[in-house]
């Protein structure tokens, strides 16, 4: 082995060196990149050549840059990753909706009490306008509050529907991403390991993961293809499919979602089932919590209006008048709640009121202080209701089921979010990047950029001294 | 366990926001004087508390109903009280004018006082409580008796009563039938100018109090002594008639009394029931608050100085 075989290895030592150091930075650089797996410097010893009968090292190279993956992790990930979403979808759809909390004044089951309170003043003076006027301002705040809580449940399913809407053209750009960087990987492979490139994809597949709950598979060409969690494909070696929002007239104009598979062949109307992360949260929290909440009050308001209506319309009003309405509801349960209001013809008109229970025959109009009918309306109060529960019974159910979902819903992406936690915390045990270990990487490096730097300094030397020699 | 820099950083940020979370529920807990803010907080407790607060309200509802129809049976009692004061001077008066010693003149000129005194009867039977007539049945807005009718008293009336709510589903009269009290079929006198019989005796006759005035009235102004003495026994049975009414309209006060005294207890113990619920124990509200402070002050210097122990602070 010649001097000068020792001066070439040594440069290549300075170059794997130059490249580990390299690699640190790239890792210290990207410390807050978010999906970025931490690379290292593989470094090997070059096969030695014989010398003199026996085979004497050839020095350092710098094989290959490897990213650190724990890929047991990794294949845990997409499914607790969706499963959290699912429930953070449906928690986030629930805890923008603000029916009105059981201690406030303006809840229905306190408006309701107070409508009966009212009629309770009524029955025993019947004849007082003021006491009428308190009925219909009662009238009106539980018609309010009942509309109120009715728009608020309406407005959180709008809400949900526009931020699915909005998530769609998010998730048909990233499953695009995942096709073009599928491609690139395959191109660049060729020059090696595309670290960066497998960064962008893997952060593509963990986004689609969070919305949608993707399926990845990675076949043996290296490409990622991502199913839906029912099978659906969403990228596929031909191709993204994409998603897009439709309104949906059974289930009241709110969006569905249909998926155009990427060999054009035709649509697909994904149901709740057929997707996961947090689009199904979402979905979740509008067709089963936000729709049971909402019939509910809509059970409530049609069968409050006419448990009410029935009594009231048997009375007769202090001008003789009977058979009126004191509520309006739709025809049927759905709907009632917002369309819940005071009958017009007693609306603005305390003396439409049909507090009486019989006319009075001397005068064909009811006696004034026949306040009976207005009695009667009190067991109405207290009386089971088509539903099986009491006005009262039934608001306060509602509130409560509403809670126990939202409740249920936080505490099971508490839950779910925990083990997702856990299993970020292991894949950052493994590809997180260390400062303080990649500090020491350079420090490595730079020892060994040093010491390889002597040898070719002292090579030098030596070189030096046989061409002086005379 | 190898820690990267954003597990370091990461991690502070969610000891932080699990700290300032916390804090944030004891602040809320603490700031409301309520361990439920929200149904999420507790659903079950939130239905109960809902169902409580509508108990609440509707007993103080029945209460307000109970104690102004209270002050209406105490109106009610007073008039009748006035009544019979009234009453009891026409008997007197009739007691006075049967002698036989009294002359036809002094008869006769009593008969003015008599229908004073009727007046007064009347009024006190036509007596209004915040403009409603206490003894008209449910024709509260006239007169229970007629000033002008002939003989003045014929009743105006209906036969229906007022009931008010005093408890959910039980309901209590809380009139009386005062065209009955004045018109009592087992009230009678023996009339003197109706004799029937061998040998003739008066006939004993059903009379209502107004007829039993207009007819002590008449035999003032024809001096028919018998007859002003046969009356003095229907009066002073009516006498006893309105003092039984009184009697059952201070039954009645008593009855919606209790009612007020039992909804103010189940009112009050529905309201300890949901406050035990509902209400946060303050000292515990406020230890909490000071223990999530100390807690998140923690949380941030923990941090904090696990962001200064780095290789960069050391290697310069």
């Amino acid at each position: 082995m010649s001097l000068l075989n020792t001066l070439q290895q040594s440069g290549f030592g300075l170059g794997s060196h130059r490249g580990a150091s390299n690699v640190a930075s790239t890792n210290l650089q990207n410390v807050n990149t978010p999906g970025y797996a931490r690379q290292r410097a593989d470094l090997e010893a070059v096969q030695g050549s014989p010398f003199r009968g026996v085979l004497i090292g050839g020095g350092v190279n710098l094989r290959s840059v490897q990213q650190l993956r724990d890929i047991f992790v990794e294949r845990q990930l997409p499914e607790a990753r969706s499963e959290h979403y699912i429930a953070q979808g449906r928690s986030d759809g629930l805890a923008s909706l603000a029916l009105q909390e059981p201690s406030s004044p303006e809840s229905v089951a306190a408006r309701i009490t107070s409508f009966f309170g009212a009629l309770r003043a009524l029955s025993a003076n019947p004849n007082d306008t003021s006491v009428r006027q308190a009925v219909l301002a009662e009238s009106q705040r539980l018609s309010q509050s009942i509309r109120r809580d009715a728009q608020a449940l309406n407005d959180a399913a709008v809400a949900i529907d526009t931020r699915i809407t909005d998530e769609l053209p998010r998730i048909n750009q990233l499953s695009a991403s995942v096709v073009r960087l599928n491609q690139a990987i395959r191109e660049a492979s060729v020059n090696g390991t595309p670290n960066e490139l497998l960064d962008q994809r893997q952060r593509a597949v963990d986004e689609l993961s969070e919305l949608v709950g993707v399926i990845p598979l990675q076949n043996e060409a290296g490409d990622v293809t991502l199913s839906l969690p029912s099978g659906v494909s969403l990228v596929s070696a031909a191709g993204s499919a994409s998603l897009s929002a439709l309104p949906d007239p059974a289930n009241n104009g709110r969006v569905s979602i249909v998926l155009r598979r990427s060999d054009g062949n035709g649509t697909v109307n994904l149901s709740a089932n057929d997707i996961g992360g947090e689009i199904r949260g979402l979905v979740d929290a509008r067709d089963v919590d936000i729709a049971t909440a909402a019939a509910g009050l809509d059970t409530l308001a049609f069968e409050f209006a006419n448990a009410v209506n029935a009594v009231h319309q048997v009375g007769f009003a202090p001008d003789g008048t009977t058979g009126r309405s004191l509520f309006v509801v739709n025809a049927a349960a759905p709907g009632s709640a917002l369309a819940f209001a005071l009958d017009p013809a007693v609306a603005n008109n305390p003396a439409g009121l049909q507090a009486a229970a019989a006319l009075d025959p001397a005068t064909g109009r009811p006696a004034a202080g026949d306040g009976r009918n207005a009695l009667a309306l009190l067991d109405v109060e207290r009386a089971a209701l088509p539903g099986g529960a009491t006005p009262v019974t039934a608001s306060a159910t509602l509130v409560s089921e509403l809670g126990s979902a939202q409740q249920n819903a936080a505490g099971e992406a508490e839950a779910t979010g925990l083990r997702l936690d856990r299993l970020n915390q292991l894949r950052e045990e493994t590809s997180g990047v260390s400062v303080d270990e990649e500090m020491v990487e350079l420090m490595r490096s730079q020892r060994a950029f040093e010491a390889v730097s002597k040898v070719i300094k002292i090579a030098d030397e030596m070189l030096g001294t046989l061409l002086n020699l005379k | 366990m190898r820690i990267s820099e954003r597990q370091i950083f990461d991690g502070a940020n969610l000891r932080s926001q699990l700290a300032r979370t916390r804090m944030d529920e004891a602040t809320a807990v603490a700031s409301s004087g309520l361990r439920i803010n929200t149904a999420a907080d507790d659903p079950a407790g939130a239905a109960f508390v809902t169902r409580a607060k509508a108990d609440e309200t509707r007993l103080q509802s029945t209460i307000n109903t109970l104690r102004e129809t209270v002050d209406m049976v105490q109106a009610s009692d007073q008039a009748l009280g006035d009544a019979g004061n009234a009453l009891q001077s026409i008997y007197e008066l009739s007691i006075q004018l049967g002698n036989d010693t009294v002359a036809g003149a002094e008869r006769r000129t009593a008969v003015t006082q008599l229908d004073n005194m009727r007046s007064l009867l009347l009024e006190n039977l036509n007596r209004q409580f915040n403009g409603r007539t206490l003894f008209a049945g449910t024709r509260e807005d006239g007169p229970a008796f007629d000033q002008n009718s002939v003989p003045p008293g014929a009743y105006l009336g209906d036969t229906n009563l007022r009931s008010v709510e005093t408890a959910p589903g039980v309901t209590q009269v809380v009139q009386q039938r005062v065209d009955l009290v004045v018109d009592d079929p087992t009230v009678t006198f023996d009339d003197p100018n109706n004799l029937t019989g061998t040998p003739p005796s008066p006939t004993t006759t059903q009379v209502s109090l107004f007829a039993a005035i207009e007819n002590l009235r008449v035999a003032l102004n024809s001096n028919d002594g018998p007859a002003i003495r046969a009356l003095v026994a229907p009066l002073s049975g009516y006498i006893g008639k309105l003092a039984d009414a009184r009697a059952e309209s201070g039954a009645q006060q008593i009855a919606l009394e209790g009612a007020v005294e039992v909804s103010t207890v189940v009112r009050d113990s529905t309201r300890e029931s949901r406050a035990e619920v509902e209400d946060a124990d303050s000292i515990e509200a406020f230890s909490e608050l000071q223990f999530s402070q100390r807690a998140l002050e923690a949380a941030l210097q923990a941090s904090a100085k696990n962001f200064s122990i780095s290789l960069l602070d050391v290697v310069r």
